[in-house]
């Protein structure tokens, strides 16, 4: 019999803020997390913006956890954080005796990126030129280049005994990794997991890849307005950095510790496009089949969906492809269900974009209302879609929602996230 | 015929050959390391391999031999059904190595030094990608970074995925290329790993199907796998593989950590099925990384396929070193 999927607990660090509360808070205000990068010069021809976590997170911010911080990167640091959050919202950090059975799977789509290349730096006698990287880098982590390594820095933090396996899906990653541990507990295999996904990727060789191809945008005056998805005139995606922990557990575990249910997961899919690393097809179509496997999975009337939390990530060819696999899926209502693009306010972290994107997603359904997308001045006539862009609040009945995310490689995922009834 | 049972129907690997081997002796403190000679990737048009890491190239070269191996067409089965489980640990190095040279080689960083496919080449995700666009699979697919179990929970989920039909086959396994300076002094992390002996770059995939679907399609089977557990405790991890599978018997062993040895076999001969201790295998002395526990499944079937003992129940652990477990039992 498959297992029903809850979430107990969740924990972020994003550019707008370093716990759920602040961070939803200011989502809904509509505030911009990007700023132009310091830590290095970029050239003035390369994208040198993103959204960058200006808040400490350190064991002066979680002193509860001091020893687990102490002397760890910036991407383990945000990780263990957020998990740390996520343990105590679900009444679990120090109840060793219930973790013993929890796995981890978070995502990741380029590991401890700032280690490896400061590294790379130490052992080429560039001293001078990992200045940048001093305070986020752990230039003696010798398993920095093993992509494994943050989740087993988090199983090790908070002792947790069952599997580590780190979802490498690139920018799906968080979607992916959700579900993933969503499948693995309606299954049988796990009774409870940490989920969700974890990129600092605010570094040279990072900015200067995703520049190379003009992925990113290059509103390098005005970095606030520069993510502007679903606008006629975005120019690509803001590179960002942060993290999102969800604790998943099947309904029978979480109700017999009596555990707080935040929301409960009821449907994933995911695909292969087949055709191209990094094009997206405009007419949607493989992204379609990811939504349709999430909804078939659970056999989710298409009229159940609320809300939708789009991949919206500013560039030229997702947001049109979004727009048109809503079409394929919910025909002439694709036009009239609120829609949003958590990017316009947090850039593009990656895998991580899509784990904050989702504990947005049961924000919302918890408080009913949808925080805005903002910069859209001019909608893209391609884009028909019913873009929530006021920061007035206004209530939603919000039941179902439906997460879509798109990633290099060719992967489309979908997931669905409904109220816990 | 069992409805539910998934076969393994091809299985393909890319390691380093014997000309590869040194011939002197690393020194005591370092592992001995050996690569995939280079002409085995001529094999790979050109204009591919400028956009592609080793690693990537060592995947579609083992995934091609799979795919001859199950006679695995495009006719075999809708692109829709068919997903792909690949391990991996240490992403595309070799191919950043010159670009990230070039990045840093004035104090001043020149970010037009790199190189356009820098961003799909490099991440681990790549391999899964450009599979998936070679031979269109656009069923259900990820990619697994734990260790040297990668390519074991690669396997552990294709094997879910056909258990709960979401899939009717999955090529699953693991890929890892080291010819890099950046990586190179990271790998003797993993020289303490016993019984390995040496560490390689390559890549190990086997085609899973349903039973039924591969008997209706007329493919050799090669073994059939009754169970795959995974966990941090070793022997409940191995007594779980054992319950899944429902065995009455083991006929061979083959563990990565002598020091459970001893538990594993008594905990088989206890089986009513046992009346004579199973027959320890050893473990392939080369550890191929992200594919090492798919690649061990394959010596493991080879071994077997030579010496003409089939309907053999062989059950396969692997620790990881860092305390987590994987179990598989074939019978082959």
């Amino acid at each position: 019999m498959k297992q029903r999927v809850v979430v107990t607990g969740m924990g972020v660090i994003t550019p707008i803020g370093t716990s759920c509360e602040a961070f939803f808070e200011n989502a809904l205000k509509g505030q911009s997390g990007v700023r132009a990068i310091t830590a290095f010069n970029s050239t003035e021809e390369y994208s040198n913006i993103a959204g960058i976590v200006d808040k400490a997170v350190d064991y002066n911010t979680f002193p509860e956890i001091r020893d687990a911080l102490m002397n760890k990167s910036r991407i383990k640091r945000f990780a263990i954080a957020s998990t740390y959050q996520a343990l105590s919202q679900a009444n679990l950090f120090n109840r060793k005796e219930l973790l013993l059975n929890c796995s981890v799977y978070v995502a990741t789509a380029i590991a401890d990126i700032i280690s490896m290349e400061a590294q790379y730096l130490k052992a080429s006698v560039r001293d001078e030129q990992y200045d940048w990287a001093k305070h986020d880098a752990d230039l003696f982590d010798s398993n920095a280049f093993n992509f494994n390594s943050i989740c087993e820095d988090i199983a090790a933090s908070f002792e947790l005994k069952k599997n580590v396996n780190t979802i490498v899906t690139g920018c799906t990653g968080g979607v992916d990794s959700v579900g993933y541990a969503y499948r693995q507990i309606q299954d049988g295999y796990d009774q409870i997991a940490i989920a969700g996904s974890v990129d600092c990727p605010i570094t040279p060789f990072t900015v200067g890849s995703f520049s190379k191809i003009n992925a990113t945008s290059m509103r390098n005056d005005v970095p606030q307005k520069a993510s502007r998805p679903f606008d006629r005139d975005r120019d690509g995606f803001v590179l960002s950095e942060g993290c999102g922990i969800l604790i998943l557990e099947s309904l029978e575990h979480a109700l017999k510790r009596g555990a707080p249910i935040l929301a409960e997961i009821t449907g994933y899919g995911s695909c292969n496009n087949g055709e191209h690393m990094t094009n997206i097809n405009p007419d949607g179509e493989a992204l379609s089949r990811a939504i349709g496997n999430a909804l078939e999975s659970i056999q989710v009337n298409v009229a159940d969906i609320d809300f939708i939390n789009l991949h919206g990530s500013s560039t030229p060819q997702n947001d049109v492809a979004e727009s048109n696999a809503l079409e394929i899926i919910f025909g002439d209502r694709a036009k009239s269900i609120p829609v949003t693009s958590t990017k316009s306010l947090i850039g593009h972290p990656l895998s991580a974009s899509n784990s904050i994107e989702i504990i947005s997603s049961i924000c919302s359904i918890q408080s009913g209302f949808i925080h805005p997308t903002i910069n859209l001045d001019n909608q893209d006539p391609k884009c028909k879609l019913n873009v929530i862009t006021s920061t007035r609040k206004r209530k939603y009945e919000i039941n179902k929602v439906l997460k879509v995310s798109s990633g290099f490689s060719g992967i489309h995922s979908a997931l669905v996230i409904s109220k816990y009834k | 015929m069992h409805d539910n049972g998934v076969v393994i129907t091809g299985y393909g690997t890319i390691s380093p050959d014997s000309s590869n081997i040194p011939k002197e002796s690393p020194p005591s403190n370092e592992i001995l390391v050996r690569y995939v000679n280079d002409d085995a990737l001529l094999d790979i048009p050109r204009r591919t391999m400028k956009k592609i890491d080793r690693f990537t190239a060592l995947s579609i070269l083992a995934i091609n031999k799979v795919r001859d191996m199950a006679n695995l067409g495009e006719s075999s089965y809708d692109s829709e059904d068919i997903g792909l489980f690949v391990g991996n640990i240490f992403a595309g190095w070799g191919y950043v190595d010159q670009f990230m040279e070039n990045l840093y080689t004035s104090n001043e960083l020149k970010l037009k030094a790199l190189n356009p496919y820098i961003a799909t080449a490099w991440f681990p995700t790549a391999a899964q990608g450009e599979v998936s666009i070679i031979h269109k699979y656009l069923g259900y697919s990820k990619t697994f970074s734990a260790g040297i179990l990668s390519s074991g929970f690669a396997l552990l989920h294709g094997y879910q995925q056909l258990l709960s039909k979401k899939l009717k086959a999955a090529i699953t396994g693991g890929s890892e290329a080291v010819k890099s300076s950046i990586i190179a002094p990271h790998l003797n992390d993993y020289k303490n790993l016993v019984p390995y002996q040496e560490i390689g770059e390559g890549a190990a995939y086997l085609s899973l199907e349903k039973e039924s679907n591969a008997i209706k399609r007329n493919a050799n089977i090669y073994s059939r796998i009754l169970a795959v557990t995974s966990g941090a405790d070793y022997l409940y991890t191995v007594r779980e593989c054992l319950n899944k599978a429902g065995v009455d018997k083991i006929d061979g062993i083959m563990i990565n950590n002598t020091e459970v040895s001893d538990s594993i076999l008594e905990l088989c001969s206890g089986l009513p099925g046992n009346k004579i201790l199973p027959k320890q295998l050893k473990m392939p002395k080369m550890n191929l990384l992200g594919g090492n526990c798919v690649y061990t499944i394959v010596n493991v079937i080879e071994y077997y396929k030579k010496s003409d003992r089939y309907l053999s129940n062989i059950l396969i652990t692997f620790d990881s070193g860092t305390g987590r477990n994987l179990c598989v039992i074939l019978s082959i």
